[in-house]
């Protein structure tokens, strides 16, 4: 009796040992490609292109050419007048 | 077990009782009102923001303003808002807050029209007031004041154009003595305009800056780049 149960035990020893073997192979049969990262760079090195910033550009305060000296308050003059009528 | 519950029940309790301390102290009599306090509060808030605010005097405070960047947004005080208070203060606010993005703009015609958006007008000021004659007794006169208010606020504007033109001429190497003094003058100028009572006292102040600012021009064009003249 004691001896069938050692047997059982070997044989179920065994069965495990054979699932282990087994399932170690399967891991070494995953393609090497799906294993590494794909697109992203390596830590520390960063894209130039994301990272640089470029001067944001900054408005003209008046109008560059023909009527910077204009005080434009002729125009005032007439709304108010306009207004008022 | 019962001290972890009655840790529970203190911790719950904190926010409530200090909600309920904290909605008691607008009750005093002596003290000003809750509209007036929600009044001031929003004023904080609103100058929470402003740059140059601890200078003492309108010309220093207009040469630390003087190197800020057009950012299309009411980054320093109005001196006309200064003079205000309570909703007199956030309406002037408002005001200058409206128009701030108009300075992105590159042309005066073009800041104008943005300006005449912002302000409120939807057509000609004849056509505006026309459109007032048509209405009842009370409207009619409700909606004179408003389109009255609506080309006074036009007219400030256009004296804030020549404060902005001053600036660049600032940048194009005027002096800061005069382009600071300049845009002194125009800032007290906008204060007697809001406090002229009559058509002909607006005009007359407006032909006074016409004045001053032909004056100016004339001492800054020398300082002048060659093709800006």
């Amino acid at each position: 009796m004691t001896r069938l149960i050692m047997a059982g035990a070997l044989a179920l020893l065994f069965l495990s040992g054979c699932i282990q073997y087994q399932s170690t192979q399967g891991t070494l049969e995953t393609p090497i490609s799906t294993a590494v990262p794909s697109n992203n760079p390596p830590v520390g090195i960063q894209n130039p292109s994301i990272t640089e910033e470029s001067p944001a550009p900054q408005p003209p305060l008046a109008e560059p050419a023909d009527d910077e000296f204009n005080d434009g308050l002729e125009d005032a003059i007439q709304d108010l007048e306009d207004a008022y009528s | 077990m019962r001290s972890g519950l009655t840790l529970v029940l203190i911790v719950g309790l904190v926010p409530f009782v200090l909600g309920v301390g904290g909605g008691g102290g607008g009750g005093g009599s002596s003290g000003p009102s809750a509209e007036e306090l929600a009044l001031q509060n929003a004023i904080a808030s609103r100058e929470a923001g402003f740059g140059c605010q601890n200078q003492s005097s309108m010309a220093e405070r207009i040469l630390c303003r003087l190197g800020f960047p057009v950012t299309g947004q009411l980054d320093y005080q109005p001196e006309e808002c200064r003079a205000k208070v309570l909703q007199g203060k956030l309406d002037c606010y408002d005001f200058y807050e409206s128009v701030q993005p108009c300075w992105l703009n590159e042309t005066d015609g073009e800041r104008l029209a943005c300006a005449r958006t912002a302000i409120g007008f939807s057509a000609s000021i004849p056509t505006e007031r026309a459109r007032c004659e048509t209405l009842n007794t009370a409207n009619k006169v409700l909606c004179k004041q408003k389109l009255r208010a609506n080309v006074d606020k036009l007219v400030k504007f256009r004296l804030y154009q020549l404060s902005q033109k001053a600036l660049y001429f600032h940048q194009e190497g005027a002096p800061q003595n005069q382009i600071v003094a300049f845009i002194q003058y125009i800032e007290e100028t906008k204060q007697s305009y809001s406090a002229a009572g009559t058509k002909q006292a607006k005009i007359d102040l407006i032909r006074q800056v016409q004045t001053k600012w032909r004056e100016f021009v004339e001492q800054i064009k020398d300082s002048l780049p060659e093709e800006t003249e």
